[in-house]
C-alpha cells in the first residue's frame, strides 16, 4: 500500500463518516457542520487527483460560503429545541419509501461507475491546471461562462427583490 | 546565512535516505519538521506580538505599557500564558459540547494552514502550490465557520450575535479582498507565491497596484476582525462576541488564532505588495520578517487611532465602495496591461 | 477629499507614539504634589487650646478631643486629640476654623490601613507636657502609670493566676497566659484596660482566650 492509497483511503473515510454524520445526527447544525466536513473530504480527493484549483474552489465556495449559507437558514427558521431538529421519521411506508429510494440510486450509481469504461489520458496536465482552465474558460466556453454569470446575476437580482419586498401604494 | 534554512532542509532529507528511506517517506518526515517548526515559530512570535501591541498601544497613548517582568517587560506575555494555563477550564451547562469545545481548535488548524504558501524567504515555502494566492484566500475563508461554531455553542445570546456578525463581516469582506488581489495575479499572470514574488524584483505591486493595496488593506483590516472593524468582538455591546463563554487556554487558542491570522496576512502583504523576500543585503528570511513587522506595526497604529465603525455602516462600506472600487481596479489593470502589450512591452 | 481625516488622526497617534511618556511609576517615584493638597490631617499638639472650634465645626464628626481645666490660669488644657480619619471628606473646615493654625494638612496620601482602628490617629498628651497640668490631674496620672507597671510586673510573674481570676476560668487563664507569653504588646495592653477598665478587660481577655483556644486546640497550656 504507498502513501497515495493510505491518503485516499483517510479521505474517503472521513468523507463517508461525515457523510453519515449529516444523516444521522439529531442536531441539524451537527448535520450541517458534518457537511462542511464532508465537503472538506472532497476537497482533499481533489487535491490529491491534482486537481488544487478545483479543490479550492470547493472549499472556498462550498465550505466556505454556501454551508454558512444554510447554517444561517437553519438559524434563522428554527424555533425548537436543537436536538430535536433532525429526527427520524417513524412511519413504516415512509421508511420504506426512503429505503426504496436510496437503494435504488446507490444501485443506480455503482452501475453505472462499474460499466462505465474511464479512459486515462495519456497527457500530464502537471500543475498548469489553473492557465488551462483559464484559457478553456474564456477561449471556448466564454458564451456558456458568461451566461452562467448572467443566471447568477439575474438571481442575485430576483433575491434582493424578494427581500426588500413590495412598497404599500 | 542567507541559505541556512534550505541547506539544513536538504541535509534533513539526505540523511533520511542514508538511512534507507524512501524519498517520499523522506518528504513526508521533512513536512512534519516544517508543521512543528511554523508551530513553534507561531507560538513564539505571538509572545512577542501580544508584547509589542501593548507597547505599541501604550506608546501611542503616552503610557509605558508592560514593563515590570523582565527586559521591558517582556515576559509579561510568558506570565499571561502561565496565568491562561492555570485557570479553570469552564464549559457552561447548557452548550452544545462538541461545537464549543471543537471551535478553537478548528480556528487554530485553519489559521496555522495559511502558513504553508508564505514564502518565508528564497525557496522557503513549505509547499510552493500553483494556485497558492487562492490557496490562501479560500482557506481563510474557512474561518468563518470556526467563528459560527463558537457563537453558536456557547448558546448565549452574546455569543451568537457576535458570531453573525463576524460572519456577515468575513463573507462580504472576502470579495473585495479576493478581487483587489486579482490585479497582482493579472500582471504576474500566475498564482503562485514564488511567481509573484519573482515579478517584483524590479518594481514592488504597491506602486503598480496602489488601489488594490488599499483596498486589500482595509477588507484584511475586516477580514481579521480587528479594529476599527473589530464589531463581532465589541467588547461595549457584546462583551467579547463568539468568545464571551470560553475562559483559560480555549479562550487563549482563539486568542492565539487571531494573532496568527494577523501575522499570515501581514506575510501575505509583504509578499503580494511589498516585494516579498527580496531586499539588499541581508539575509531573505530577515527581509520577510522585517517587512512583516512593519506591516504589523501598521495594523496596531489603526487599530489604537480609530473607534469602531457602526455594524452597517461596515456592510454598506463594504458592498457599495470597496467592492465597486476592487472591480473598477482590476477594469483599470486590464485595460492598462492591454494598452502596454499593443504598445509592445 | 475623503480619508483625509484618518490620515490626520494616524498622524497624531504616530506624533503621540515619540512624545514622552507622562506615567509616573507611582511606588517607585512619588507624584509632585499641588502646595495645597489635602492629604493626612496633623496636630500641632502644644498649641492647641482645646477650643473645640474643629470638633464643632467638622461636618461628619470626625474629631474629638479631651481636656481639663486648670483652676489657676483657668485655661483649657488638651489632653487627648483623636482623628477618625474614616469619616474625613477633607473639607478644609477644621483647618481653616483654627484660631490658632494649629490643624494642618500634610501630603501623606497612604493611609490605607488593614483595621479600621488603625484608620484613627490619637494624640495623646506627650510625657514632656505632662508636667504642666494642674497637679492633681498629675498625681492621679502618676499612680495610674504606677499602678499599671506593677500590673504589667505581677502579669510577667505569674500571668495565668490573674488571668484566671479574671476570667473566672483557670483552664482559659492558662491558655491566654500561654498565647500572650510570645506576645509583649498585648500583654501590657491588658494590663492597661484591667488598671483603667475592669469590665473591658473581661471581654477582651474572654476572646482572646477562646481564639486562642481555637487556634491551639490540643497544645492547651503548652507555650508556643
Amino acid at each position: 500500500m504507498s502513501l497515495n492509497d493510505i491518503v485516499f483511503i483517510a479521505l474517503a473515510g472521513i468523507t463517508l463518516l461525515a457523510a453519515l454524520g449529516v444523516v444521522l445526527s439529531r442536531n441539524i447544525i451537527h448535520s450541517a457542520l458534518f457537511l462542511v466536513l464532508t465537503f472538506l473530504g472532497v476537497a482533499g480527493i481533489y487535491f490529491q487527483l491534482n486537481a488544487g484549483f478545483v479543490g479550492l474552489v470547493q472549499i472556498m465556495v462550498y465550505a466556505g460560503a454556501i454551508s454558512v449559507l444554510i447554517i444561517f437558514a437553519i438559524m434563522l427558521v428554527m424555533d425548537v429545541e436543537p436536538d430535536q431538529t433532525n429526527l427520524f421519521n417513524q412511519s413504516t411506508p415512509t421508511i420504506m419509501a426512503g429505503g426504496y429510494v436510496s437503494v435504488l440510486l446507490a444501485a443506480g450509481l455503482a452501475g453505472a461507475i462499474w460499466f462505465t469504461k474511464w479512459p486515462l489520458s495519456a497527457v500530464q496536465v502537471g500543475d498548469q491546471g489553473v492557465e488551462k482552465l483559464a484559457g478553456m474558460l474564456l477561449g471556448p466556453y466564454v458564451v456558456s461562462f458568461e451566461v452562467a454569470a448572467i443566471l447568477l446575476l439575474v438571481a442575485v437580482f430576483g433575491a434582493i427583490l424578494l427581500a426588500k419586498g413590495v412598497e404599500d401604494k | 546565512m542567507e541559505h541556512f534554512f534550505v541547506n539544513t532542509a536538504h541535509a534533513l532529507v539526505a540523511w533520511l535516505t542514508g538511512l534507507g528511506l524512501a524519498p517520499g517517506w523522506a518528504d513526508l518526515i521533512l513536512l512534519v519538521v516544517q508543521w512543528i517548526a511554523v508551530i513553534i515559530i507561531v507560538i513564539l512570535n505571538i509572545t512577542v506580538l501580544i508584547w509589542l501591541e501593548r507597547k505599541v498601544s501604550g506608546f501611542i497613548q503616552q503610557r509605558l505599557g508592560p514593563n515590570r517582568l523582565g527586559p521591558f517587560g517582556m515576559f509579561q506575555t510568558i506570565a499571561d500564558a502561565i496565568k491562561l494555563l492555570t485557570k479553570e477550564d469552564i464549559v457552561p451547562s447548557q452548550t452544545d459540547r462538541m461545537i464549543f469545545k471543537t471551535a478553537p481548535m478548528v480556528f487554530i488548524i485553519i489559521s496555522v494552514m495559511l502558513y504553508v504558501v508564505i514564502p518565508m524567504g528564497d525557496g522557503m515555502e513549505i509547499v510552493d502550490l500553483n494556485v497558492g494566492l487562492f490557496y490562501f484566500i479560500s482557506i481563510g475563508s474557512l474561518s468563518t465557520i470556526a467563528l459560527l461554531m463558537a457563537g453558536w455553542g456557547s448558546n448565549n445570546k452574546w455569543s451568537l450575535l457576535g458570531g453573525m456578525r463576524s460572519v456577515a463581516q468575513m463573507i462580504s469582506y472576502e470579495i473585495p479582498l479576493a478581487f483587489s488581489l486579482l490585479g497582482v495575479v493579472m500582471i504576474t499572470g500566475s498564482l503562485r507565491m514564488s511567481d509573484i514574488v519573482a515579478a517584483q524584483s524590479n518594481i514592488w505591486f504597491v506602486v503598480l497596484q496602489p488601489i488594490a493595496f488599499i483596498t486589500y488593506f482595509i477588507s484584511a483590516t475586516a477580514e481579521l476582525n480587528r479594529g476599527p472593524f473589530d464589531m463581532p468582538e465589541a467588547e461595549q455591546e457584546l462583551t467579547s462576541g463568539a468568545y464571551t463563554e470560553y475562559t483559560g487556554m480555549r479562550w487563549a487558542l482563539f486568542f492565539l488564532a487571531e494573532y496568527t491570522n494577523l501575522v499570515a496576512v501581514s506575510a501575505l502583504m509583504a509578499t503580494v505588495f511589498f516585494g516579498g523576500w527580496q531586499g539588499p543585503w541581508l539575509p531573505s528570511w530577515l527581509w520577510i520578517i522585517i517587512k512583516t513587522y512593519l506591516i504589523l506595526n501598521v495594523f496596531f497604529l489603526i487599530k489604537w487611532t480609530f473607534p469602531r465603525i457602526r455594524m452597517d455602516h461596515l456592510m454598506s462600506f463594504s458592498w457599495k465602495f470597496l467592492i465597486p472600487v476592487s472591480l473598477a481596479n482590476i477594469l483599470l489593470t486590464g485595460a492598462g496591461i492591454e494598452v502596454l502589450m499593443r504598445m509592445g512591452w | 477629499m475623503y480619508g483625509t481625516g484618518l490620515l490626520k488622526g494616524l498622524g497624531i497617534t504616530l506624533k503621540h507614539t515619540f512624545e514622552r511618556e507622562i506615567t509616573q511609576q507611582y511606588p517607585e517615584q512619588m507624584p509632585v504634589l499641588p502646595a495645597r493638597f489635602r492629604g493626612n490631617l496633623q496636630l500641632d499638639f502644644q498649641d492647641c487650646i482645646a477650643c473645640e472650634m474643629c470638633t464643632k465645626v467638622c461636618p461628619n464628626g470626625v474629631l474629638s478631643l479631651e481636656s481639663v481645666r486648670d483652676d489657676k490660669t483657668n485655661k483649657k488644657k488638651l489632653m487627648s486629640y483623636s482623628i477618625d480619619f474614616q469619616y474625613c471628606m477633607y473639607c478644609n473646615f477644621c483647618v481653616e476654623n483654627c484660631p490658632k493654625h494649629c490643624l494642618h494638612f500634610d501630603h501623606n496620601f497612604e493611609l490605607a490601613a488593614y483595621d479600621r482602628e488603625n484608620i484613627k490617629k490619637v494624640y495623646q498628651r506627650p510625657q514632656e507636657l505632662v508636667t504642666d497640668l494642674p497637679e492633681e490631674i498629675v498625681a492621679a496620672e502618676e499612680k495610674n502609670q504606677k499602678r499599671i507597671s506593677v500590673m504589667i510586673g505581677a502579669l510577667q510573674k505569674d500571668a495565668p493566676k490573674i488571668l484566671g481570676k479574671l476570667l473566672e476560668d483557670e483552664e482559659k487563664g492558662k491558655v491566654l497566659a500561654a498565647a500572650l507569653a510570645s506576645d509583649q504588646d498585648k500583654l501590657e495592653k491588658i494590663a492597661v484596660m484591667m488598671v483603667e477598665d475592669i469590665e473591658k478587660a473581661k471581654k477582651v481577655a474572654g476572646a482572646l482566650a477562646n481564639k486562642a483556644a481555637k487556634d491551639h486546640p490540643k497544645e492547651g497550656n503548652v507555650v508556643a
